[in-house]
């Protein structure tokens, strides 16, 4: 009973370190994906061997 | 268009501008803390401003800029839909290997700025664009380095050079005066090179005429006129770098301190007391703490027309600034002010900062 328990916390811990850590920070709208973590940005470039659009929002 | 309605169009692209952005990769930054400001160096006074790049950081141009009318006067869809296709052209010829690497500029950070590491990055705060301007006119001034006459007069509008464009067609001239028309710049004319290098956008235009040698005596353009490359030489006038700075955060940290806060004029209200567009005219709006401005006896809703036997300069129409940029802390300034119609006169010492 003790094992079930802690295997289900261990997966629960899983399931939700894999939503916290899924993909980088995005903001989607109107099927352009916005991506907010710059590394991020360049790898998704890298992979899909297209340009970046970079955008500094620079209103306080 | 206001600024945050044009990022909404980009947030939220329809048309034309979601097909294209749709083959692009869209990065959005709005905390510059561990930006590479060496690399993705721009105006900090702006609202907005874009990059068009691939994956191993070489730019293929800047897509914002700005004049003194406004932080969106180059903002449009059009204008963008130019940049937006020829970064997808640009970056099939780099695919292809047909286009020359550019080498990376030193890289700088916002921590770089002792004002900016002490207080926006230590207190955990966003660092913005316009944090970038202000301290490094506070770095300049604390290094006593700091040249009044070019350090500040940054990002030249290029109306100043007697171009004006269609916002809407990128870098087409839609009309000449001055020192482009006696070049020979036609309009239709689409601005290509910028002394020798390519530009594609008002943004790249703007950069490189901002990294232009304020001593500089000549610009060089090349201009397209239907199928012809034609290269002229403009002699660039006195004032050429001349915008209007106080609208730059940087200002704000000058030295010294006017010894008040004001509010300038504007045309109408100038008419109203007999004075000219461009003669100094600025209502004391506050003294925050006791100034020495205020020991002599100003009071908000002075209005200040005089500094030291001064009216206007062609530098600025505003008397805060021009306190800023001519005088030392320690100097004693001059005022005349109006006062219920009454010419009154004040002399005081200029501090470095209000308290």
């Amino acid at each position: 009973m003790k094992r079930l328990a802690i295997t289900t916390l261990l997966g629960l811990a899983a399931v939700v370190a894999f939503a916290l850590s899924g993909p980088p920070e995005t903001v989607q709208a109107s099927g352009v994906e916005w991506i907010t973590d710059y590394k991020a940005g360049i790898s998704k470039a890298r992979e899909e061997n297209k340009p970046i659009f970079l955008e500094f929002r620079c209103v306080p | 268009m206001p600024c945050r309605a044009f990022h909404g169009q980009l947030a939220n692209p329809k048309g034309k501008t979601a097909k294209l952005l749709s083959d692009y990769v869209c990065i959005l930054v709005d905390d510059l803390t561990g930006v590479d400001i060496g690399l993705f160096e721009f105006d900090p006074d702006s609202t907005l401003y874009c990059f068009i790049l691939n994956a191993d950081e070489q730019i293929y141009m800047r897509y914002g800029g700005r004049d003194d009318e406004s932080a969106e006067t180059f903002l449009n869809e059009d204008s963008l839909h130019i940049a937006l296709e020829r970064g997808l052209e640009m970056h099939e010829q780099y695919n292809k290997g047909e286009l020359e690497k550019t080498e990376r500029p030193a890289a700088k950070f916002p921590r770089d700025y002792p004002e900016i590491a002490k207080d926006e990055i230590k207190k955990g705060k966003c660092v913005h664009c316009h944090h970038i301007g202000q301290a490094r006119t506070l770095l300049l001034q604390s290094q006593d380095k700091l040249d009044k006459q070019k350090d500040l007069w940054v990002y030249p509008d290029i109306k100043r050079l007697g171009i004006e464009l269609d916002p809407k067609k990128g870098l087409e001239v839609e009309n000449t005066d001055g020192a482009a028309k006696k070049a020979g710049i036609k309009k239709r004319d689409e601005v290509i090179k910028l002394e020798g290098k390519q530009v594609r956008t008002y943004g790249d235009m703007q950069q490189l005429l901002h990294e232009h040698p304020a001593d500089s005596e000549t610009l060089k353009l090349t201009v397209k006129r239907k199928d012809e490359e034609i290269d002229v030489e403009l002699k660039l006038e006195e004032l050429w770098r001349v915008t209007k700075i106080e609208r730059r955060a940087g200002t704000h940290a000058l030295e010294p301190f006017p010894e008040f806060w004001g509010k300038e004029l504007d045309e109408k209200e100038k008419k109203k007391i007999g004075a000219k567009e461009d003669d100094f005219a600025c209502e004391v709006t506050k003294f925050w703490v006791k100034t020495n401005a205020q020991n002599a006896g100003m009071k908000v809703g002075d209005i200040v027309f005089e500094v030291d036997g001064v009216r206007r300069s062609d530098y600025t129409s505003n008397p805060t600034l021009w306190i800023r940029l001519n005088y030392k802390p320690g100097d004693t300034v001059t005022v005349k002010v109006l006062r219920a119609g009454k010419t009154l006169e004040f002399s005081y010492i200029v501090k470095a900062k209000p308290w």
